[in-house]
């Protein structure tokens, strides 16, 4: 992240306006260029030596602030190590110990002689260095990250954006994402870093969901109106800027007054997380495919919400949603992954049974010699809306069940 | 009769009511309704006070919230209160609500004492806050030789919780959400560090009932002890360093010692000063504004002499607060207190290792290595070392209770800064005569940095 000084932007009416750079403007592409040199150069160097060649640099620039968000974008992706060629504590400590020596000698000394008789009599000798030359500005550069200069701007921009968010209590994301697996992506990481979304969903004429809408803040945000998520909402930012199209908007404090902040999709900021649209497993377009030839009763719904709401910050991504014209019914599948979330899950159904879902769960869950699956065969849902497969389940399992659902609810 | 369920969720209290449509009455001032879990949400801090407003709206609770022991506890030391410590510990006992408060003591006083006889006195599992490392493990060595059990430490690489546990503010802030109910008290040491925007939420995420803040210095420049009665309590008891000097504290003397600059050095500081004096004329910068500073940067930036002029203020800077002549009389003052315990102060790192470098001395600063800082401490304190280097981080905490002599080379204008570097050297000892030295160069601007930060009654009758 940038600290506060290197932070670009300007306050357009009460708006906070980030400077990002273009991907391709010459002046800042030879700019980042040069400052990737100026630190790969100086691996296994001092990293105080390559601060001092980037200052250099960057006093030739009117903003210094960019030079220097740069190499401060390139540092927070090097690494370092302090410098154990020299025994410089172990030094120091003979040095010390003669200079505490001869001030508690009597008689009158200058400071020169002093400083004489103390390496002297230490019998260490640090040369050139200074006696504290082991300090971090003296740690070696180990590696600089293998990035083009396109790609130093593309981080440089989600970073500034990044740490104006720092100064942010909360956020608001609207956006539009066809793609479950993203927005399952997006969700997972709000829960990782322990905020609290309140989601609501548009949908179009159809009913069809269309856009979801999304504030974000922490448990205590409610309580007081500080910053203190501010490095998780910082953090968060890079897993929307993989939906399809967002806009963000929050409200931040970088110096004694409150901006406006607001960013979307048309930014052309990009994360480094990679790319994370959908990967449709092979078994599961094979299932697909099966069921279509094999039910006439029960259909695959292609456009089915990404997500239920089901309240208390819990949220369920359907692997697969089947309707039969009258009835919707969710499949959610648990791998060997996905332990954590199966507790709560079957937590939430033993207490919610009315809940339209079937959850599957995968053998590979619950090693035999623990007790295997005994503990899912127990609990009372199991056959209704609990199911075990292995590997993954079959159609005819699945049909099994959902017509199982079509029975119970005719009774009544 | 209503029912409430509490929990404790992320460093908040959660509140589920059966029985009664909305909150009883007394509790809703500590309550908000968050929508996002359908709960009703409360600040952990005020716990004690909302159970009292439970309570007295005959509310029957289930307290999940709280998950702190009361303890078997007793000092294994019999040692009596000093009369200023008997005098705080009563009037914390005693305030409104009682067992919370904030107690001004200088330091070398007893502060730790004061603690250890608050929390055998409420004998529930306690947390004590403190801002360093150094302080986490002399806390820590303090409280397990009273109480005889051992002591949890959170902070530069400790993780162990116990029920008498101590953390660094910055572990604090970090896990409090999760361990800010295992706690009946929580003693903030150099509790003006709390109302940080950052800090203030280690005090806001916990439950503890008890609370106890202990200052050289509470007041800030922000205001910022507003922040700090409302999260601990008001302050309780304030007892003042001449007060207590020649009894519990070591007699004191400052001196004031203006240094001459050397002819060339003068010439120097002159030129820089007068760019940079008159940078500020022409573009109207007021530093008395809160502003101030940063307008100067940004006008630096940008206009085209800018960077001669930010040359200049550095230069200018430096000279007033570590020229020649300044280490000179620093060197005159070393040999005069030959054998005495010194600790030498700057205001920054570069001047702290100009003035190691030129004496072979020891330096400790934030970029100081654990282990070497631990060495240097420790051979001060067993009085191998006679004289140690510092910027700011032995500005208050670390005990050092040899010192005799404090030298400030140069300092900022803060009061409190002034006062904790006098309270290094306090530390009563028998025959001990304390000596504060402050360097300022004659003719620049550290002699109004100075009179500034002089205004503490502590200085007015001395010097």
């Amino acid at each position: 992240m940038l600290t506060r000084d290197l932070l670009r932007f300007r306050n357009l009416s009460g708006y906070a306006r980030p400077a990002f750079l273009e991907e391709t403007d010459r002046k800042t592409l030879d700019l980042a260029a040069e400052l990737l040199e100026t630190w790969r150069v100086g691996v296994e160097s001092f990293r105080k030596e390559t601060e001092d060649a980037v200052n250099a640099l960057s006093a030739r620039w009117t903003d210094m602030k960019l030079p220097k968000g740069l190499s401060k974008v390139i540092a927070d992706a090097s690494r370092f190590t302090g410098d154990d060629s020299a025994s410089y504590p172990e030094d120091r400590a003979k040095l010390f110990l003669a200079s505490a020596e001869l001030l508690k000698s009597s008689g009158p000394l200058a400071p020169e002689t002093f400083r004489q008789t103390v390496f002297q009599r230490a019998g260490v000798m640090f040369r050139e260095n200074p006696i504290y030359a082991d300090l971090p500005d003296y740690e070696k550069i180990v590696s600089v990250p293998e990035w083009t200069p396109q790609e130093l701007i593309t981080r440089y921009n989600c970073v500034l954006a990044q740490s104006l968010l720092l100064y942010s209590s909360s956020l608001e994301i609207t956006a539009e994402e066809p793609d479950p697996a993203k927005l399952r992506r997006f969700f997972k990481q709000l829960r990782f870093l322990r905020l609290l979304a309140t989601v609501s969903m548009d949908q179009d004429r159809q009913g069809n969901a269309k856009r979801i809408k999304v504030y974000i803040d922490g448990p205590a945000a409610i309580l007081e109106n500080g910053t203190k998520y501010g490095l998780q909402l910082a953090s968060f930012f890079p897993a929307f800027l993989q939906l399809q199209s967002w806009k963000m908007s929050s409200v931040i404090k970088p110096g004694t007054h409150e901006l406006k902040f607001v960013l979307d999709s048309k930014s052309n900021l990009r994360g480094h997380f990679g790319n994370l649209s959908a990967y449709i497993p092979e078994e599961i377009k094979m299932f697909v495919s099966h069921f279509r030839q094999t039910s006439d009763h029960w259909k695959i719904v292609p456009d089915a919400p990404p997500f239920l709401n089901l309240g208390g910050q819990m949220f369920l991504f359907p692997d697969l949603t089947f309707s039969d014209g009258e009835k919707t019914i969710h499949l959610e599948l648990f791998h060997k992954w996905h332990e954590g979330q199966l507790k709560e899950r079957l937590e939430f159904l033993n207490s919610h049974p009315e809940t339209p879902i079937l959850i599957g769960i995968d053998r590979s869950l619950f090693p035999k010699k623990e007790g295997g699956d005994s503990v899912i065969k127990e609990n009372p849902l199991y056959g209704e809306k609990i199911f075990l497969f292995s590997g993954y389940p079959g159609v005819e399992r699945v049909l099994k069940i959902l017509n199982g659902q079509q029975q119970s609810t005719d009774l009544f | 009769m209503a029912k409430c369920l509490l929990e404790f969720r992320s460093g908040t209290l959660l509140c589920s009511f059966t029985e009664c449509e909305t909150p009883p009455v007394n509790a809703i001032p500590f309550l908000l309704y968050d929508e996002r879990v359908e709960k009703w949400r409360a600040q952990a801090s005020d716990y004690a006070a909302l159970m009292r407003a439970l309570y007295a709206d005959h509310v029957e609770v289930t307290d999940e919230a709280k998950n702190y022991q009361t303890l078997d506890l007793s000092l294994k030391e019999p040692i009596s209160p000093m009369p200023h410590q008997q005098k705080a510990l009563d009037s914390w006992k005693k305030s409104t609500p009682p067992g919370r408060g904030v107690v001004v003591m200088p330091t070398g006083s007893g502060k730790t004492f004061l603690a250890v006889l608050a929390i055998a006195s409420v004998k529930r599992s306690a947390l004590v806050v403190v801002p360093t490392i150094d302080l986490v493990h002399q806390w820590a060595s303090v409280l397990e030789r009273f109480f005889s059990v051992p002591v949890g430490m959170l902070g530069g690489g400790s993780k162990e919780i116990r029920e008498i546990t101590v953390s660094t503010y910055d572990s604090a802030v970090i896990m409090m959400e999760h361990i800010g109910n295992k706690f009946g008290i929580v003693v903030f040491d150099e509790c003006h560090h709390l109302p940080g925007e950052v800090n203030r939420t280690a005090a806001a995420m916990c439950l503890a009932p008890y609370r106890l803040g202990l200052s050289a210095t509470p007041e800030r420049d922000d205001g910022g002890e507003a922040v700090l009665y409302s999260l601990v309590g008001p302050k309780v008891c304030e007892i003042f360093i001449d007060e207590l000097e020649g009894n519990v504290l070591a007699p004191y003397i400052t001196r004031r010692i203006e240094v001459p600059l050397l002819p060339d050095e003068e010439e120097e500081y002159l030129a820089a000063r007068s760019l940079y004096t008159g940078f500020i004329r022409a573009n109207r910068i007021n530093f008395s504004a809160k502003d101030g500073w940063s307008q100067f940067i940004i006008l630096c930036a940008r206009r085209p002499n800018g960077r001669e002029v930010m040359k200049a203020y550095l230069k200018q800077r430096s000279i007033a607060r570590c020229g020649r002549a300044k280490l000179q009389v620093l060197w005159d003052i070393l040999m005069s207190h030959r054998g005495d315990r010194t600790i030498i102060f700057t205001a920054d790192n570069d001047t702290a290792y100009t003035i190691g470098e030129t004496f072979c001395l020891p330096v400790i600063t934030h970029k100081t290595k654990a282990a070497e800082r631990k060495e240097f401490l420790d051979r001060f304190r067993d009085g191998t070392y006679t004289v140690i280097v510092t910027s700011k981080v032995l500005n208050e905490g670390v005990d050092v209770p040899e010192a005799a002599v404090g030298i400030v080379v140069s300092g900022s204008g803060s009061t409190r800064e002034h006062v904790q570097r006098l309270g290094r050297i306090l530390r009563s000892a028998k025959g001990k005569q304390a000596e504060l030295f402050e360097l300022i160069s004659e003719g620049t601007g550290e002699y109004y940095t100075s009179e500034r930060r002089r205004s503490n009654r502590a200085y007015r009758r001395k010097g």
